[in-house]
């Protein structure tokens, strides 16, 4: 097995300390920055995103593995030159407002991370003017809500009409999730896209770029 | 036959040809009053008399279990208007969490989490030790003369080591990583749960109450089959020996995902389980809830959101004859979870009209 193949192994694994050390031998053989992002760690996460949407994995290996995985994106980081950080895409990520719920919100933005997007996360709790200033702030491709309750719920259709208001729904596409939302409701309150879980939210979020 | 009378028949396993409507509406009926969006046709009205309105038994009245310290010292500050400072100092040491309130104060939410590091394990330790647990009768007599038949007195206690640590003491991330990080502190803090909580189980046992619940909030990806069948079942398996042997009834909150744990619940200890929340809401048919309920009585059924104007109220009435249908006799019919704020009233009154007139 190589040292590509450990840095792999150990995200899959769940393993913080092996990635760290695997990426670390990984760099003091001179492999490129980029070929260890792109070819162990990205790879890595998608493979744990797989096992996910098959049920051979669930959310704790998920967060062992995005945790590993971000350890050791953060040892390449300062090696990294500025092409290599090219992100394929920016999202906005937020529990929207009167919702205090982040651990599925945080899931997603770990593995739309691993898979190469850039995640700018307001947190919870968030209304629809912070979602509306981070668009125009970051200039981002998606943007992703997350509700938990169906008393919440409805501040996701009240963020895409504040989006509308301000004139930046059209620059933006908008992808939905929680416990309570459903493929309907996101359709019903004019959302682009439906994510069931944090697996194919990653799969959900490039085929909204795609279209 | 009151509703208690009914309820109790149920979990004896008794066909007595009625359903019995338990929705519970503490939630609505709090918020909407503090809101002051109670509809105009129910202002005035106490909550056993929204139930009454309702034609529903009350499910949850009564929390005679209490817990003392002898020697750990408890102190309780608002921070502000939303935020709660607990703090509990002990000879060892000291551990805080805050609780985030929502503007009605009602849905109290921990903003952080007592347990951060290793260390503060031996802290909680020392807070375990030193409970001591309770039982209030004089409360519980005052209790079940307001309720007055309207439902069985039954409560739910202290979660499992494990959930403890997921839901209240660490939040879920942050165990999972000490779980990883930290494997034999986290297996010391369960066996001293599992130790201390002795006591509790002995104050369930005596207690005259028939019915138990374990609230314990399982959803499948907090919870799936490695650590349900690892950290949970032993600790469950134990307990309902405990509590049959002194012959309570007992069920199980599973309000989350549970689709990956549907052979698990099935072979699980309890007599029932608590607000299976099948599709559209949550991820598993009403089939394969009913695979997963086996033999044993599903507590509620309907999912929240068919509540919601987002859908008929045809629709909400549909599935509560399917799950009708699919469960009785072993069926104490519900919302899964807890009617929400925004739900619609009337359809909970027209379930109750429903189950008042029919016969099964």
């Amino acid at each position: 097995m190589d040292v590509l193949d450990q840095v792999r192994e150990s995200v899959i694994e769940g393993s913080k300390a092996d990635a760290l050390k695997f990426t670390q031998q990984a760099l003091d053989e001179n492999i490129p920055p980029a070929t260890i992002l792109n070819q162990a760690l990205v790879p890595a996460m998608g493979e744990i995103g797989k096992r996910f949407e098959r049920k051979e994995c669930f959310v704790p290996e998920m967060l062992l593995a995005a945790r590993a995985m971000q350890a050791g994106v953060a040892l390449l980081k300062p090696h990294m030159v500025e092409a290599d950080k090219q992100p394929i895409a920016k999202i906005v990520l937020g529990t929207v407002k009167g919702d205090m719920h982040d651990v599925g919100k945080n899931l997603v933005g770990m593995m739309l991370e691993g898979a190469g997007f850039e995640i700018v996360d307001l947190g919870v709790d968030v209304p629809p003017e912070k979602f509306v200033q981070a668009v125009l702030l970051q200039h981002p491709q998606l943007v992703g809500m997350s509700a938990l309750l169906t008393t919440t719920m409805p501040w996701m259709g009240k963020t895409i009409a504040s989006l509308q208001q301000a004139g930046l729904r059209d620059r933006i596409k908008i992808l939905v999730g929680g416990a309570p939302v459903t493929s309907e409701y996101a359709r019903q309150i004019g959302a682009d896209a439906y994510g069931a879980d944090a697996a194919s939210a990653v799969r959900v979020a490039k085929s909204l770029l795609e279209n | 036959m009151t509703f208690a009378e009914l309820n109790l028949a149920v979990f004896r396993g008794e066909r007595t040809g009625r359903v019995l409507w338990q929705p519970r509406l503490e939630y609505w009926y709090n918020y909407n009053l503090a809101a002051g969006t109670m509809p105009p046709h129910l202002q005035g009205m106490s909550l056993y008399d929204l139930y009454d309105y309702c034609h529903a038994s009350v499910r949850y009245f009564t929390k005679p279990l209490k817990r003392k310290f002898k020697t750990v010292q408890v102190t309780e500050t608002w921070l502000d208007e939303q935020h709660l400072e607990i703090v509990y100092d002990t000879p060892v040491g000291s551990v805080r969490e805050i609780f985030h309130h929502d503007e009605y104060k009602l849905s109290p939410y921990r903003s952080e989490y007592p347990i951060k590091t290793p260390d503060d394990f031996k802290i909680f330790e020392y807070l375990l030790r030193d409970q001591e647990w309770y039982w209030d009768q004089p409360e519980f007599e005052r209790d079940l003369a307001a309720v007055a038949g309207r439902g069985a007195p039954q409560f739910y206690f202290p979660r499992c080591p494990i959930q403890r640590l997921f839901i209240q003491l660490m939040g879920f991330e942050n165990a999972i990583f000490m779980m990883s990080d930290y494997p034999d502190v986290v297996g010391h803090y369960a066996g001293v749960v599992t130790e201390t909580d002795e006591s509790m189980y002995r104050v369930l046992c005596d207690a005259p109450i028939s019915i138990l619940n374990f609230g314990e909030n399982i959803d499948a990806n907090m919870d799936p089959p490695s650590i349900w069948r690892k950290h949970l079942v032993p600790y469950y398996r134990k307990r309902s020996a405990q509590l049959r042997a002194a012959r309570k009834f007992t069920h199980i909150h599973v309000d989350g995902s549970f689709q990956p744990l549907l052979d698990d619940l099935r072979d699980s200890p309890f007599d029932a389980i608590e607000a299976l929340t099948p599709l559209p809401q949550g991820d598993a048919s009403l089939e394969e809830t009913k695979y997963a309920v086996g033999d044993r009585i599903l507590l509620d059924g309907i999912p929240a959101i068919y509540f919601l104007p987002l859908y008929s109220t045809e629709t909400c009435i549909e599935f509560a004859r399917r799950v009708i249908e699919l469960f009785y006799p072993k069926l104490i019919l519900g919302v899964s979870d807890e009617l929400p704020p925004d739900g619609d009233i009337e359809r909970v009154r027209l379930i109750g009209e429903m189950l008042e007139t029919n016969r099964y």
